[in-house]
């Protein structure tokens, strides 16, 4: 048995303390949607339910069913489309090299910057004037635009790992430019586009803000927006509030622990 | 088939010369070898011919086509020049199996299905691979990859082929074996090839004509032997050959019995015949560089006409002969004699250096006295 250092001991409990702070609204989340609203009045966010019952994670499933649908249907359309467009502008940027390239590249990077508050007003009025104001169509485009220039720098810092060789090969061999994206590049994406959907989906499935000032209507809200007019008018039912949080934070949760390893790779570059 | 034509080419990246004024000829079917030290503008030539980009200046002819012009504004794509290359990493594609990378070329002009499988089965055959066909590359060894890049580039009947180090990165063993091979392949398929590399042992054993640049520029175009023998200038000579050629500085001198080289050491030899000092006198240069090939060095143990003395510092066993390096008079030297000679450290020996076959050139242009 090998005895730990002291300071060891130190850095361990430090550890066990910050994970059991993070982990602690998780466990809050889980036990308060597992109770009813009389035992959330009489005992404390952190005890377990001493009369466990699935009502209100039932209730709250039938409340969101088609904000949940919604929001699949935002992310499934964001994520192919940005990153189908993110990946040819990543080979572009990669390989193409045409002059004026590395401007180009950076003027899209810098998107990448702009605050969504800065764009709220102006893009409220352009959906107005193309008549998607409210609509889920609005948030459809939007998510389709938005997510393409994070979507080109993933795909171009992991194409930059593709030897310059396979093009120039290629190239000699007779495939012109959209022969070589689709023969040799496409083939061996499997990971940027893993990463890229994983970011996308994260992003557009936790996103609140877009959705809340572009659509209108229970028929068109994201899920996150539905979810804020769960917390009740008079009394706070806050068993409901934590199953539809628990609804929500399901699906990106999963895919954290199961493909973290790929969302550390989109944002480290590596 | 075809000939290779550069005239002046010139290429630049930003405002560093890669290559400037670049000459070079190719006869049909012949084997070039373009060798230089690492960063002398080899590759640049290649991909140049190739036309992975748009040379600044110059011509490219194959044959009587112009393939790159840029003062005419004639840029051939490389999709079109019907060159095959070899790359250095071989860029096999590995999502492709073998049999994929090798007929790529051709599916990609819509070949018939019936013609791709005969023309990769036959150069499957001729390299050996044809068990291999079905095998993703990934698991496949340096030497396999290379024939795989090989097959690739010969399925389509190229009119040249360009070959970027392609031994570079197999070990020393499988080297000489391919060199062979390659040498032996290009022959029977009688391609039009340029070969890159920085081994100058390679360039000796496989090239028809070798090409010795330097810094962007051509020093020296001839066959193996004419490098070796007659050497243009002192890069060529300390380039060609392993171990390379022993370089000394000397300068012309008037002595009572007529002019004579001062080679820096003392005491001075004779080692210079009238009629080498004759050549130097009539090149109108003083300051000359002396070489002499290591093989052309005679060490001995006593004192003959014309020898002189120098230490051993350190004999390397080679396998059947010894280098030996030696000290004379301060200036290091190189000398190769048979393993039957016991030379210790510090011994002092007498050298005596073949006197017809010893090569001058003038110490500030570096350039061959004739």
């Amino acid at each position: 048995m090998s005895l730990l250092k002291p300071n060891r001991w130190l850095l361990y409990a430090l550890l066990i303390f910050f994970a059991f702070l993070a982990l602690l609204p998780l466990w809050s989340c889980v036990v308060t949607a597992l109770k009813s609203s009389k035992e959330v009045i009489l005992s404390t966010p952190v005890t377990p339910p001493m009369y466990p019952t699935l009502g209100p994670l039932a209730q709250a499933l039938e409340y969101l069913k088609r904000p949940l649908l919604n929001s699949l249907v935002l992310v499934g359309a964001g994520t192919i489309v940005s990153s189908f467009f993110g990946s040819i502008l990543g080979y572009v940027f990669s390989k193409r090299k045409i002059r004026g390239c590395g401007v180009g590249f950076v003027l899209i990077v810098l998107c990448l910057y702009i605050p969504p508050q800065v764009q709220l007003i102006p893009m409220v009025r352009v959906m107005s004037n193309l008549g998607l104001h409210g609509n889920l169509g609005a948030l459809v485009l939007l998510y389709m635009v938005f997510g393409i220039p994070m979507c080109a720098f993933i795909f171009k810092t992991l194409y930059d790992e593709i030897p310059d060789s396979y093009t120039n090969a290629a190239k000699v061999d007779g495939a012109g430019t959209w022969t070589i994206y689709r023969r040799i590049i496409l083939p061996l994406s499997v990971i940027p586009f893993v990463v890229a959907s994983l970011l996308q989906v994260t992003i557009i499935w936790n996103d609140y803000i877009w959705g809340l000032v572009l659509t209108t209507g229970m028929d068109n809200l994201p899920v996150t927006v539905a979810m804020a007019n769960l917390k009740g008018s008079f009394v706070a039912e806050w068993n409901l509030q934590m199953s539809g949080a628990l609804w929500i934070a399901v699906p990106t949760l999963v895919i954290f622990i199961l493909l973290g390893k790929y969302i550390i790779r989109g944002y480290s570059g590596k | 088939m075809a000939t290779l034509t550069i005239k002046g080419l010139s290429k630049r990246y930003g405002k560093t010369p890669a290559v400037e004024d670049f000459d070079l000829h190719v006869e049909d079917k012949e084997f070039v070898v373009l060798v230089g030290p690492s960063g002398c503008g080899k590759t640049t030539v290649l991909n140049s011919v190739a036309g992975l980009f748009d040379i600044d200046e110059g011509e490219i002819w194959f044959g009587d086509e112009l393939v790159n012009a840029p003062a005419r504004k004639v840029f051939k794509i490389p999709q079109k020049r019907e060159v095959a290359m070899v790359f250095q990493d071989y860029a096999i594609y590995p999502h492709m199996t073998v049999f994929g990378n090798i007929a790529f070329p051709l599916s990609i002009r819509r070949t018939s299905k019936q013609e791709i499988e005969t023309r990769v089965g036959k150069a499957a055959r001729l390299l050996e691979i044809d068990h291999l066909l079905d095998r993703k590359p990934k698991a496949l060894s340096g030497g396999q990859r290379q024939r795989i890049a090989l097959g690739r580039a010969m399925v389509r009947n190229p009119k040249i082929f360009l070959l970027d180090e392609p031994l570079a990165n197999l070990d020393a063993k499988l080297r000489v074996h391919a060199r062979m091979e390659l040498k032996k392949l290009q022959q029977e398929l009688g391609v039009t090839t340029i070969f890159v590399t920085h081994d100058q042992v390679e360039a000796m054993t496989m090239g028809d004509r070798i090409a010795v640049m330097n810094n962007g520029r051509l020093e020296q175009i001839g066959t193996p032997s004419e490098l070796y023998t007659e050497p243009a200038n002192t890069f060529v000579a300390k380039f060609i050959g392993s171990p390379p050629m022993n370089l000394m500085e000397g300068s012309l001198v008037a002595s009572d019995r007529g002019p004579r080289i001062d080679l820096g050491f003392s005491p001075s030899p004779h080692v210079l015949s009238p009629s080498l000092v004759e050549r130097i006198r009539g090149a109108g240069i003083t300051e000359i560089t002396l070489g002499i090939r290591p093989e052309h060095i005679t060490i001995g143990r006593e004192h003959l006409e014309n020898s002189v003395e120098a230490t051993v510092e350190y004999a390397e066993l080679t396998g059947k002969e010894v280098n030996v390096y030696l000290d004379l008079g301060g200036e290091p030297l190189i000398a190769i004699s048979g393993s039957g000679q016991d030379l210790e450290k510090d011994e002092r020996v007498w050298i005596t250096l073949d006197s017809r076959r010893i090569h001058l050139f003038d110490r500030t242009s570096g350039r061959r006295i004739e």
